[in-house]
């Protein structure tokens, strides 16, 4: 029931999404100008790749106390998910970048954290490529989830006082005000809102997937 | 390719078009992976 | 409690017999180290290498110097069938400290020689030698306690030595990018107390990555 909620609610809020934000002029913000409107996609990849990595941390810690193998494909199918929406956070950053800064790539904070965040995925996916036991690689790639995720926030405090941004601010900026034109947020929070579910969708439609697979295999031994 | 990034540099709406379409292919070729799973899943089953 | 100690006490002391006996980590280490030094040594030629840009050859020769052999306290169980007998006589965690323990010991003798050698052959200067060993310390600590919990995980696995910096490195990253920074200023002289704000930072670090290890350390090590 679920799943139907999300997929369907999804495809109305992106759909309008793609409308709006193509139609509905913007203020004009120097340096930017148009290019603002990438921020409708772009902040959301960049969301959702965090609250994966979130969501497969909380399902490692899930797996951890009760073993039970749905848990580790609820961890293993965010991770995925979260790599690919990452994936795709990276490639539109540094579109974008190239037209605002000049180059595709040149390690400015936030692209270093994306990165790190990519390595971790990568790693991920290498521990569990590596691990022939299911029961092994359920329980190590959870506490490698664990580890990581403990140490990605430092990242947050050390980066910037080596290197300055040159970064837009996040939407709630460091005053902790939102800075925005009220329409723009509008549609900004329904394209947060429209991909988040659209994650969700993705993301039970895994789990499904996953768990099929498991039962096939466990009936077939 | 430089009249294309001279044209993409002067018209920034197409930046944030291919953008839009860069995600869309993505989300598309991942679903279509699921799918492509849940096709041998089906085939798998159906033989036993 | 008393039990954990003297268990961690107990394997500190066996990794240091079966080291004394063949000296393999430790000399492999110094060797390493010695064949980086030289070599970069020899890219540099004639020209004097720039102080900064030492720094971070610095934590490069550690980091691969570490991630070269600290791998292999754990391996050694797996590979020679001991982990069962240590899994029965002690208290689980201790394992883990113990071998901290005797990584840290290895970790330190082989980078302050590290360090010896960059200031012999590369003329690394340090102008704020008190504050630059502080940091220095402090970064060795948290790199081995990574290591050390990252090597208990991968000597499970199949490819142990390809596997070992690609999960290794994504998590030492904020360690290694504010120890990199604070060290490159303590060396061009800044002073150690203008820099509290990367200590507490780095101290924090320690901390919650050791309990983190500690938690999970018994999960790594059931069977």
């Amino acid at each position: 029931m679920a799943i139907k909620i999300f997929k369907y609610s999804s495809i109305v809020l992106v759909t309008a999404v793609i409308f709006l934000s193509f139609l509905i002029p913007i203020p004009h913000i120097p340096a930017l100008g148009d290019k603002a409107r990438v921020l409708y996609y772009h902040v959301p990849m960049s969301w959702i790749s965090v609250v994966a990595f979130f969501m497969s941390m909380v399902y490692a810690v899930k797996y951890l106390r009760t073993r039970d193998p749905q848990y580790d494909v609820k961890q293993y199918s965010a991770a995925e998910l979260g790599f690919v929406f990452c994936i795709l956070a990276t490639a539109t950053g540094s579109l974008w970048a190239k037209f605002n800064w000049g180059a595709f790539w040149n390690w400015d904070p936030r692209q270093t954290s994306i990165f790190i965040l990519l390595l971790i995925y990568g790693a991920y996916f290498v521990l569990r490529a590596s691990l022939d036991n299911y029961e092994q690689k359920a329980r190590l790639s959870s506490v490698y989830a664990i580890l990581a995720f403990v140490t990605v926030p430092f990242f947050v405090f050390i980066m910037p006082r080596v290197v300055d941004t040159l970064h837009p601010d996040p939407i709630v900026n460091s005053r902790g005000k939102i800075d925005m034109d009220p329409k723009m947020l509008y549609i900004f929070l329904t394209s947060l809102v429209g991909f988040t579910f659209l994650f969700l969708y993705m993301f039970q439609l895994k789990v499904k997937t996953e768990i099929l697979n498991l039962k096939l295999k466990n009936s077939s031994n | 390719m430089n009249s294309l990034y001279a044209f993409l540099e002067t018209n920034d709406l197409y930046v944030v078009l291919i953008i839009t379409l860069i995600i869309w292919i993505g989300i598309v070729l991942y679903l279509n992976r699921i799918e492509k799973k849940l096709n041998d899943l089906e085939k798998k089953g159906i033989k036993e | 409690m008393k039990l954990y100690f003297q268990n961690t006490f107990e394997i500190f002391r066996k990794e240091l017999k079966s080291e004394f006996r063949t000296k393999y980590v430790l000399n492999s280490l110094l060797m390493f180290v010695l064949i980086s030094v030289s070599i970069i040594r020899f890219a540099a030629g004639d020209e004097k290498v720039d102080n900064e840009i030492l720094t971070g050859l610095l934590w490069v020769t550690i980091f691969f110097a570490s991630v070269s052999s600290l791998a292999r306290t754990f391996i050694k169980e797996q590979d020679k069938d001991t982990s069962v007998a240590l899994k029965l006589t002690t208290v689980i965690d201790s394992v883990f400290t113990g071998k901290l323990l005797f990584n840290l010991i290895l970790s330190f003798i082989t980078s302050f020689i590290t360090l010896f050698l960059f200031a012999v052959i590369m003329n690394y200067e340090i102008k704020n030698l008190s504050g630059f060993i502080f940091f220095f310390i402090l970064g060795i600590t948290g790199l081995v306690i990574i290591l050390t919990i990252i090597a208990s995980i991968i000597s499970k696995a199949n490819n142990k030595g390809t596997l070992y910096p690609v999960l290794a490195f994504p998590v030492l990253i904020p360690l290694l990018v504010s120890i990199i920074h604070s060290t490159k200023l303590t060396a061009e002289g800044a002073e150690t107390f203008s820099l509290y704000e990367e200590v507490i930072i780095i101290l924090c670090y320690i901390v919650v990555v050791l309990t983190a290890s500690l938690m999970l350390f018994k999960f790594i090590w059931e069977d």
